[in-house]
């Protein structure tokens, strides 16, 4: 207590010194006056009375400087001691300083940007969600990983490790409020979605226990703050309004609070159904075991692992398979965490902002190497003023800290720079994903906050650089053998063996981690280019596409396909036009495709095959000529198709390997979507969701037999001359929407893209690519000052020896010769490092090199011979200084 | 008479029963261990200071700008709580050892 108190005491007075020195004078002046008062009483002249006074009070200063040490609290007072020298020390460098604090900040910033994407697009990516630590997600090894409600249900049964689970759906909607439609996008969701993510309402009420159970039973509405300001005024009188869905009547029953943006991040959702109504907003069924279609979150009861639950649902899967056969037979589950939903932000983000994470904690250790070599050069220089503080008394441990200090304040003033930096780069990402993503068409929500998580870690990080890149100078300084530094000047002190290695390992160290990001950025280069040269089996330049979504104008099953008959046959006739059709998927993109049971007579399944699904789209006659989709045999859909013809199907050639290998499967039945089904036509095996996807059996449908998807997507085929460049595609949507008009005034076009802007393969590649290419450049660069700094330093020390070889008879170019020799030989070792660094670690990219080895010889011979030129030109510098050296004047220097 | 020197540490003692009768300024405390020595102990006058900066910080002390006599503010000093029992302790560590001290000198 009373050691706390004096802490407290000594503290408080550390930040009031100016009156605790003007006291003590005070105090001491009132002490000599009262004594010289009392001798002048006593008849002493004034002057005799001040002497003795002095006198009998012994020595002022040092009485007053033992006062100081009694009263101060030392370290800190040494503390702020050291800060200000430090700060002194720095503010006379302004070169050094300014260079040391932009590349920190940089490194630093760049940290904290990458550290709160991460965090906000995939470690914790559901803001306004309560304990979002203990959300999980289920994936099946089915239709995407979605899975189906009575399985979901069946999950959530198991109480000793769920609290619940909830299932959603996503959609574009036509809402209409007064008469006046928008499209928002909204989630069909289970009653307890918002309970279980703790989600409270602002006004009304959520979702009612049971509310999702009786199909098209009610048709009650949550929607966000955003909506409700935007479209309601904030009235409070929006609690029982009803306003029109897709033309279907909902009441809305409550608002949620703006921080909630839905659970498909970094999408935003304003408008929340119960899954009961999934057919008024989605046009879609999905009931049933079969119907694995559902998103989801599970929320872990508070201590339970992800093991535990694993090891509960595979038991649970075991006992599903045994009780439905049909349709759980080989269907399985896994508990992922939030991070590794198989849908979602982070699915995207995830692989590429990890990589990225790894690749700026890559350049934080180079910019941390250079520093320290700066601070080692610079300490080395120091030496005689160390020296000289060692011998008048300086304890090493204070030197340590003088230095420690010094470099922990750099690392601050870089750390708050980085902050500063990094909230300018946070505020970015929208245009960043712009740039990225330019034809996304779900609004995203990226606003993110520096939090403090991400503070917190910054600041450990700055505290450990500082550190970290403080304590070898200091150590090594403290260490120099005091008479040698004295007795050489401190000349030549900084060339000693051991801080030769050492500035030469960590300017080794740097060019090996340059190396390593420059040989990855090349790589993803490489796969980028390879990749986009890749035949997708469809060409999707000069397509234009855009959803219609019928079923929210007034149309039915029934009705339907009289109007994909009539548009498709006017559309195609367009000038401009080359071919129009109609699907319900396109390849290559975000949205994901279907998944659908087939089964054919007399095909078993080998054991252990993990997918019983098979992808499938439904189209629209034509719909292979717009995307260039060779037909290898028989015939593409009619108009004939239809509901009253017999069932037909068009597959891949993978389909037909797989249950009719080496035969024509022309003519053969399959069992799929309720009914059989007879093929007629047989394309080749193209890509479908992923470049490097395995090739798989996929299946086409007639739409006009496809019944329940009421919605699909228009594609036109577009005259190169009306769409060139192929920038130029979506200027014809004004044309479309003029012809679909004339066809029929209450469809309205969602969203007309061009195709080739949709096909999202790349996204990943060219994210992390052209990241990768910034900071491998960064790097480089760094990497490049550290050489030069270390040769210039080494060339500035030599320059006696230098005059005296050239006084010898050396010619300039000997000296060229030798500089650059020995900057080489450092190089070499660097480049040497860094190749068998990054042969150990380019494996990892993997999943960003399509088609291209993570250990491409052309890569790891070019990259490295990059760097050694890129090195040689920085030891270039120092060396042409070297050559003209004057002899006379250095060697009269000493 | 020679003065004679203080022993280590003892300062800080008698500057505490000399506060234990009252708060007292800087001058004060000298004067008055002048006049209980009878002018027996070589001391700088300077020298309470220091101490009395140690002990403030301890918290044995605390010092208080008040004015005084002519109306001018002058920093006095009294014992805290804590002061007194260091003084306590001190007095009886003291006595005991002068004790022992007078009883090796005398018998050995």
């Amino acid at each position: 207590m009373s050691s706390l108190r004096q802490a407290l005491v000594r503290v408080f007075r550390f930040f009031r010194p100016r009156n605790f020195e003007a006291e003590m004078a005070e105090e001491m002046r009132q002490h000599l006056e009262q004594r010289i008062q009392e001798k002048i009483a006593d008849g002493t002249s004034p002057n005799e009375a001040r002497e003795a006074a002095l006198r009998e009070f012994g020595g002022l200063t040092q009485f007053q400087e033992e006062c100081r040490d009694e009263h101060g609290f030392p370290p800190l007072e040494t503390f702020a001691q050291d800060v200000r020298f430090a700060a002194r020390t720095l503010r006379k460098n302004p070169g050094f300083t300014a260079v040391v604090v932009l590349t920190l900040a940089l490194g630093i910033g760049a940290n904290a940007t990458v550290l709160c994407w991460l965090r906000n697009l995939v470690l914790r990516p559901l803001p306004g969600v309560a304990a979002q630590e203990r959300l999980v997600v289920i994936a099946s090894n089915q239709g995407g990983g979605c899975v189906s409600t009575d399985d979901l249900r069946d999950i959530a049964g198991l109480k000793a490790v769920f609290e619940g689970a909830l299932a959603s759906q996503i959609s574009a909607t036509s809402l209409e409020v007064d008469r006046q439609p928008e499209w928002t996008d909204a989630q069909v969701v289970s009653a307890d979605f918002f309970s279980l993510l703790g989600v409270q309402p602002l006004l009304g009420r959520t979702f009612l226990p049971n509310e999702d159970l009786k199909p098209d039973g009610n048709p009650v509405l949550v929607i966000s703050e955003r909506l409700w300001r935007r479209r309601f005024a904030s009235s409070r009188d929006v609690l029982g309004r009803t306003v029109e869905l897709n033309r279907h009547a909902f009441t809305i029953v409550g608002v949620v609070p703006d921080g909630f943006h839905g659970t498909m991040p970094p999408s935003n959702y304003d408008l929340w159904a119960p899954r009961s109504m999934i057919w008024e907003v989605r046009n879609q069924r999905l009931d049933g075991r079969s119907a694995r279609g559902w998103h989801n979150l599970a929320r872990l009861k508070p201590g339970v692992t992800l093991a535990q639950a694993n090891a509960a649902v595979a038991t649970l899967d075991a006992q599903l398979a045994r009780s439905f056969p049909d349709t759980n037979r080989y269907a399985r589950h896994r508990v992922l965490p939030l991070s590794e939903a198989p849908w979602g932000g982070q699915t995207i983000f995830g692989p590429v902002l990890r990589l990225v994470l790894a690749v700026v904690g890559g350049v934080l250790l180079i910019v941390a190497a250079n520093i320290a070599s700066l601070l080692l050069v610079r300490a080395t220089v120091r030496q005689k003023e160390i020296a000289i503080r060692l011998a008048a008394g300086a304890s090493r441990a204070r030197l340590i800290r003088l230095f420690l200090t010094e470099s922990v304040l750099l690392a601050a003033l870089g750390g708050g720079l980085g902050l500063l930096f990094a909230k300018w780069a946070i505020a970015m990402l929208p245009h960043v994903m712009a740039y990225f993503l330019p034809k996304l068409t779900v609004p995203l929500f990226l606003e993110f906050h520096l939090d403090g998580a991400t503070l917190g870690l910054t600041m450990l990080v700055t505290l450990a650089t500082g550190i970290v890149f403080g304590l070898v100078p200091a150590l090594q300084a403290s260490r120099s053998d005091l008479n040698t530094v004295l007795k050489q000047g401190g000349r030549t002190a900084g060339s000693g063996a051991a801080q030769h290695r050492l500035r030469n390992a960590l300017v080794i160290a740097e060019i090996a981690l340059a190396l390593v990001l420059l040989v990855s950025a090349v790589l993803c280069v490489k796969g980028l280019e390879r990749a986009r040269q890749v035949d997708f089996g469809f060409a999707p330049d000069h397509v234009l596409t855009a959803g219609l979504q019928i079923g929210m104008n007034g149309y039915t099953p029934e009705t339907g396909p009289a109007f994909y008959r009539k548009a498709r046959a006017q559309l195609a006739t367009l000038p401009g036009v080359e071919e129009a059709a109609f699907a319900s998927w396109f390849p290559l993109g975000f949205g994901g495709d279907k998944g659908a049971d087939a089964r054919v007579e007399g095909y078993v399944r080998p054991e252990g095959a993990e997918d019983q699904t098979y992808e499938f789209a439904i189209i629209s006659p034509r719909y292979f000529a717009v995307m260039r989709i060779p037909l290898l045999a028989g015939r593409d859909f009619t108009d004939r198709d239809d509901a009253t013809a017999p069932n037909v199907a068009i597959v891949n050639q993978a389909f037909a390997q797989r249950f009719w290998p080496g035969q024509d499967p022309l003519g053969r039945k399959f069992w799929s979507r309720g009914g059989w089904r007879t093929i007629v036509g047989l394309t080749p095996t193209g890509k479908y969701n992923r470049l490097d996807e395995p090739a798989h059996p996929f299946f086409y449908l007639p739409y006009q037999q496809g019944v329940p998807e009421l919605d699909l997507n228009l594609c036109l085929r577009l005259a190169d001359s009306t769409s060139s460049p192929p920038a130029n595609v979506e200027g014809f949507a004004p044309t479309l929407r003029q012809a679909l008009h004339d066809i029929d005034p209450a469809v309205g076009l969602q969203q007309p893209r061009s195709l080739a802007a949709q096909v999202a393969v790349f996204f990943g590649q060219r994210m992390a690519t052209t990241l990768l290419l910034a900071i491998g450049g960064v790097a480089l660069l760094l990497a490049a000052m550290g050489v030069y700094a270390v040769m210039a330093y080494a060339v500035g020390q030599r320059t006696q020896e230098f005059g005296l070889r050239m006084a010898l008879g050396a010619t300039a170019g000997d000296l060229l010769h030798h500089v650059i020799r020995q900057g080489l030989r450092l190089a070499a070792g660097g480049v040497v490092a860094g190749t068998a660094l990054a042969f150990a670690v380019t494996h990892l990219l993997a999943n960003f090199l399509y088609g291209v080895s993570p250990f491409d010889p052309a890569t790891f011979v070019g990259v490295p011979l990059i760097m050694a030129v890129v090195a040689a030109i920085a030891c270039y510098v120092p060396a042409r200084r070297a050559t003209q050296v004057d002899p006379i004047v250095a060697l009269r220097a000493e | 008479m020679d003065k004679i020197d203080l022993l280590q540490g003892t300062l800080d003692m008698l500057i505490l029963r000399v506060l234990a009768r009252g708060e007292m300024h800087g001058w004060g405390i000298v004067d008055r261990l002048a006049q209980l020595s009878r002018n027996a102990l070589k001391l700088g006058e300077g020298s309470v200071y220091p101490s009395l900066y140690r002990m403030e910080s301890k918290g044995w002390i605390k010092a208080e700008w008040s004015a005084s006599d002519n109306n001018r503010k002058a920093k006095y000093y009294s014992l805290t709580k804590a002061g007194r029992k260091q003084l306590e302790a001190e007095q009886k560590n003291w006595d005991q050892l002068s004790a022992i001290i007078a009883e090796v000198m005398q018998n050995a």
